[in-house]
């Protein structure tokens, strides 16, 4: 019994160890193989488009008969992990050559220096013109191109056609229209919500802060100043969370809801209106094909009829890493990746928007019913505040505390917004 | 001889445990990771720390925690550790089995299920209260509230651990003799008597040993925390491993991220320490 008790002694203090040592031993694979000669490793984010095997295979296939010789591997990175994969590279100078980077994130990576400068090339771009400007945007730092834009996404009202007709409404203009067409449409519905007004999805609120007027935080010379406060922001929290609160339009449990819970519930037939991506219609369809041809969309609802519909466009860019030992070939990379060719390939297969405009105006947006509302509002699409630490705002979850506090009765719109504004401005200024 | 594994064990261990505590006094965010240097900043990420009531909030979610699962975890694993030990032969190896199978389960993919489990819309948590007349539970959310958001978790943690305690115990409980229990049920002593009289401090090492590694385990939740709350409604549901993870690679404040990671460690240091003597003491009465 003794000599027993004396092994597991020694065998717990072993695991003691491990199990203590594990919270900071972080992350193991974060690239490791240092590219050299003719090898491109290029990291693209899990999962945005479901044929990204095979349309990689087509893309390396085209670079690698121009580039004899070269080899890309194309690694696929899920967007959970995505962030602390490029922090632990940047870290240990090990990253890819050329990888996909969420448009909210370039500015902080191209201000910490892990990314190359490409303003030579970008200046001398024959596409260069041709991009979305919020997009453009997106990639520069201090006057600097640091990567290309590559595709995007924008946010409408989704709804369901069939419930609103069968309550005799139309599709909401305004915000008064919105509160009157989802009373309407919870009363024809038995087990319907008329509206999600999601915590967890920050997104969702934008639109209304900026339809009211408001900003989430404005630059006054080199000083960030949160705005999320203000009376015309408040004005618009007030609105879309007393949809929930005041109005009860939607369900208590959206106070946790992200993007991804509006979707389940908008298949599942439990919710009548949301505010969705043109890139979700597709994932509605795939997980509730019976939904199809009774699915609408309309620009966001504004505050009095005639303002213009303001709405987030994200996306993603296409960056080099500092520490690439082949700078020109990644370039070619990048160009080849934003060729019509393949710019049309990959919106075709994900449901988002490329970011040429040429390719945008065309008659394919224009033409579908369910994608023009969306392409509108891609002309007026309003970024989050392009500070370079925007990351720490989204990282601290300030927004969706925020939202949240307010959706299940913590705090007033006016306490929990100046709480925000002053977390906000310690973030994005610290 | 020993040179191989002393490297393995510096390197794999001393170093990160060290870096940690090196980072913990610098300001070092995603520039400074870069260049590899920080300004040394003294205390300061410590004195932030314990001056942030949120600090506190977040040490007070995960003591709490840790101490409902552990107590639980124990509590399940030994109840199950005596019901095997009653089943002959074939029906336990069965259902050892089966008990098994929940601790198997990768967190990750078992915090999913949970997740879809007590979803309000279509959970069968809520489905199975609503059918047996609870009707209130309709379109029931867990997560709102940080209360019965942590019993879920709560609940989850205790049904993924509970199989190692049991298994263990088991192990224990076979290697008590059976002559002494024998002997007190003849001298007229109850099952319950047996239990707390004999078992249980025959067992004590054994018990001691599962309370540190279930103590040090349930501290540093993070995974089940992660998928089933994201920390919120409102950051209300944080845990110390959560909030050091997000600090550091969310919002780039690595000095400071590790600088919870390294009070965690020095309370995990503590409460082993304070067990291994404890047992110890016992180790010289037996």
């Amino acid at each position: 019994m003794r000599s027993s008790v004396g092994k597991l002694v020694a065998v717990a203090a072993a695991l003691t160890l491990t199990a203590t040592a594990c919270g900071s031993s972080g992350s193991d694979d974060a690239g490791g193989d240092k590219n050299g000669g003719g090898k491109l490793t290029v990291w693209i984010m899990d999962g945005t488009n479901t044929n990204q095997a095979e349309m990689f295979a087509a893309v390396n296939k085209d670079f690698e008969a121009q580039h004899k010789g070269v080899k890309v591997s194309v690694q696929f990175v899920p967007w959970t992990a995505a962030h602390q994969k490029f922090v632990t590279s940047v870290a240990g100078g090990s990253g890819p050559d050329v990888a996909e980077m969420g448009s909210t994130w370039t500015p902080e990576f191209a201000a910490s220096g892990g990314l190359a400068d490409l303003s030579d090339k970008v200046g001398s771009w024959d596409l260069k013109d041709k991009q979305t400007p919020g997009l453009m945007d997106s990639v520069t730092y201090d006057g600097k191109q640091y990567g290309i834009p590559w595709y995007a996404g924008v946010r409408s009202l989704i709804y369901r056609s069939d419930l609103l007709e069968k309550a005799g409404v139309q599709p909401p203009k305004t915000w008064d229209d919105l509160v009157a067409a989802a009373t309407k449409v919870q009363k024809a519905n038995k087990g319907v919500y008329g509206f999600a007004a999601s915590g967890s999805n920050q997104y969702a609120l934008y639109p209304f802060i900026w339809g009211a007027g408001g900003q989430v935080a404005e630059k006054s010379g080199d000083k960030w100043n949160a705005t999320i406060d203000s009376p015309e922001a408040q004005k618009g929290i007030s609105f879309f969370t007393g949809l929930m609160t005041e109005h009860k339009l939607s369900p208590k449990a959206a106070a946790t809801w992200n993007a991804k819970d509006q979707v389940s519930n908008f298949q599942l037939g439990k919710l009548a209106m949301m505010i969705g991506g043109q890139w979700e219609i597709k994932s509605i369809l795939t997980g509730a094909p019976n939904l199809k041809g009774k699915i609408g969309s309309i620009e966001i609802p504004v505050m009095n009829a005639g303002d213009t519909s303001k709405s987030f466009a994200g996306g993603s860019d296409l960056v080099v890493f500092k520490n690439t030992k082949n700078k020109d070939l990644a370039w070619d990379y990048l160009q080849l990746m934003a060729s019509d060719k393949y710019q049309t390939m990959w919106a075709e297969q994900t449901g988002f928007f490329p970011s040429n405009t040429d390719l945008l105006k065309a008659g394919t947006y224009q033409d579908d019913p369910l994608m023009k509302a969306f392409a509108n509002q891609m002309a007026n699409a309003v970024n989050v505040p392009s500070a370079p630490k925007w990351g720490a705002v989204e990282g601290a979850s300030t927004i969706t505390t925020m939202t949240q506090s307010i959706l299940t009765g913590k705090q007033t719109v006016a306490e929990a917004s100046k709480a925000a504004a002053q977390q906000i401005d310690a973030q994005l200024n610290g | 001889m020993l040179t191989p594994g002393v490297v393995l064990v510096a390197g794999l261990l001393l170093y990160p445990i060290l870096r940690t505590i090196w980072l913990s006094f610098h300001d070092v965010g995603l520039a400074e990771l870069t260049t590899g240097n920080g300004p040394w900043v003294g205390t300061d990420n410590y004195r932030r720390l314990f001056s942030d009531g949120f600090f506190w909030t977040v040490m007070r979610n995960t003591v709490g925690l840790a101490a409902a699962c552990v107590v639980l975890t124990m509590a399940l694993g030994t109840l199950v550790a005596l019901l095997l030990q009653r089943l002959p032969r074939p029906v336990r190896v069965l259902v050892s089995i089966v008990v098994l199978l929940p601790w198997a389960m990768p967190r990750v993919a078992a915090s999913i299920v949970w997740k879809w489990l007590f979803n309000d819309q279509y959970g069968v948590a809520d489905w199975l209260l609503v059918r047996i007349g609870l009707d209130r539970f309709q379109g029931f959310s867990w997560f709102l509230e940080p209360l019965l958001a942590f019993t879920v978790v709560t609940l989850m943690v205790v049904w993924q651990s509970f199989p190692f305690i049991a298994i263990t115990m088991l192990a224990g409980l076979q290697a008590v003799p059976t002559e002494v229990v024998e002997a007190a049920r003849v001298d007229g002593a109850s099952g319950w008597r047996i239990f707390w009289s004999i078992t249980v401090p025959m067992l004590r090492p054994v018990i001691l040993i599962l309370v540190i590694l279930s103590s040090i385990w349930d501290f540093k939740i993070f995974t089940q925390v992660y998928v089933l709350t994201e920390g919120g409604p409102a950051r209300s549901t944080y845990v110390l491993g959560l909030y050091s993870w997000l600090e550091s690679f969310t919002n780039l404040r690595l000095g400071y991220g590790a600088a919870i990671a390294t009070v965690m460690l020095l309370i995990l240091l503590a409460i082993t320490t304070g067990y291994i003597r404890s047992m110890r003491r016992q180790g010289e009465l037996l």
